[in-house]
């Protein structure tokens, strides 16, 4: 008895059924999940135990354009969490070139076609620890400079004439898929991956980058082969994804993937 | 007007009309199965997971709603909205924390569609502004994590933080 007082049975909150605390946490923005992920294990195990429960799929639905979830962009993103995770990742709108622009879709960027410019983008989150993996490739001409790697907030994201922008002070660190050089504090740091006759960049190829702040090293996997370690001592900086490109109206498109699988 | 009873969990037996009292999905189960439509108004529904105070609170709710058109089949994209609740049900719904999670679960065990979306909201609304640290107080809700536990959580879902 007495359930009929103000305050009720304590802890009925921290029993209420899964699919009932479901149902509350699909009325919640991904902020308010944040904060209920942090009342207790039970909350905490219903939203996060499912990575494709109604809470996710509707959340995914409601904030990823259709342009992206119509397509196969995020095709190796196993769950509709996955999904939301990557948006929140993606390039951001705020911090790139003034002669790019993100699609509708909300993962690919756009160069316009500027002419004597170097353009690049930063991501919407960056890295100052754990293990991180995004693809990224290009859907249109590389031209002679196509960057992909990672930099600092403070690396420019613009600059005059084509060059690679993303390597060419100590804020940043590339790898040109045109040449195959290394590039950081502007200087070529050797071709990779090291070896004879590598092949060349494939238009719409899939490069997977794997940032370990851990070991303090950038890697490069293409197919599922992994290609080798191409930069390593990076600082104890907020590193972001980053690419810089200087083709007119070509694309670039990158979708993050969280932990690498591998040990 | 026939008439049904049911029996809460602490053996009180409040009454309403059939009509009404089908509208828990669960009573509408049972009255159905047993024919107690047909029979005299002696027999008894019982509902052991529900006592009488949140009894006597779903079946005025459900005698205000009883003409109210079935609810339209979700519409999956459609934007789950949270203002609106009608007057009334923002009336009944002016409870502490506890009387709610027990609406709340009266209506998931009565399955009540239309009672468990609104209190669900209600919760919701009652969600939204508030910090993590307040929440659990908020709700009653003993936080069970270890402070490593916490932390780890924290970090794991930084990327969910304000955009």
């Amino acid at each position: 008895g007495g359930a009929g007082s103000g305050s009720g049975s304590a802890g009925a909150g921290g029993r209420l059924p899964s699919r009932v605390l479901e149902l509350v946490f699909s009325y919640l923005e991904l902020s308010e999940l944040r904060s209920c992920a942090l009342v207790c294990k039970h909350w905490y195990r219903c939203l996060h135990g499912d990575e494709n429960s109604e809470v996710w799929r509707s959340l995914c639905a409601r904030s990823l354009a259709e342009e992206a979830l119509r397509t196969d962009i995020l095709c190796n993103l196993p769950s509709y969490k996955a999904k939301v995770r990557a948006f929140q990742h993606a390039f951001s709108t705020n911090d790139c070139s003034r002669n790019v622009y993100i699609k509708k879709n909300g993962f690919t960027l756009h160069r316009n076609p500027i002419a004597q410019s170097t353009d690049g983008a930063r991501t919407k989150i960056g890295f100052s620890e754990g293990r991180h993996a995004w693809e990224v490739w290009w859907e249109g001409p590389l031209g002679t400079v196509a960057v992909i790697g990672i930099a600092t907030k403070r690396a420019p994201m613009q600059c005059q004439g084509y060059v690679a922008l993303l390597g060419s002070d100590d804020q940043s660190w590339g790898w040109n898929l045109v040449d195959n050089n290394l590039l950081h504090n502007g200087e070529v740091n050797g071709s990779f991956p090291q070896c004879n006759n590598a092949p060349k960049y494939q238009i719409g190829e899939r490069i997977r980058v794997i940032l370990d702040m851990e070991d303090k090293t950038l890697a490069f996997e293409r197919g599922y082969e992994f290609l080798g370690v191409a930069f390593r001592g990076l600082p104890k900086a907020c590193l972001y994804p980053a690419v810089s490109a200087v083709y007119g109206n070509t694309e670039v498109t990158l979708v993050y993937l969280g932990k690498p699988l591998d040990g | 007007m026939p008439s049904v009873k049911a029996q809460s969990s602490d053996g009180e037996i409040p009454e309403a009309d059939v009509e009404v009292a089908k509208q828990p999905v669960t009573i509408k189960t049972m009255v159905e199965d047993l024919r107690m439509d047909d029979a005299g108004g002696n027999d008894l529904v019982p509902l052991p997971n529900v006592n009488a105070a949140i009894l006597k609170q779903v079946i005025p709710r459900c005698t205000h709603h009883k003409d109210d058109p079935p609810p339209p089949e979700d519409d999956e994209n459609k934007e789950k909205r949270t203002d609106c609740v009608s007057v009334w049900d923002q009336e009944l719904l002016k409870v502490g924390q506890g009387t709610l999670f027990e609406l709340i679960l009266a209506a998931n065990y009565l399955d009540m569609k239309g009672l468990l979306d609104v209190t669900c909201k209600t919760v919701a609304n009652r969600i939204k502004g508030k910090t993590p640290e307040e929440l659990p107080k908020t709700f009653n809700i003993k936080n069970d994590f270890t402070e490593e536990e916490e932390a780890r959580v924290r970090k794991e879902n930084q990327w969910c933080g304000e955009k």
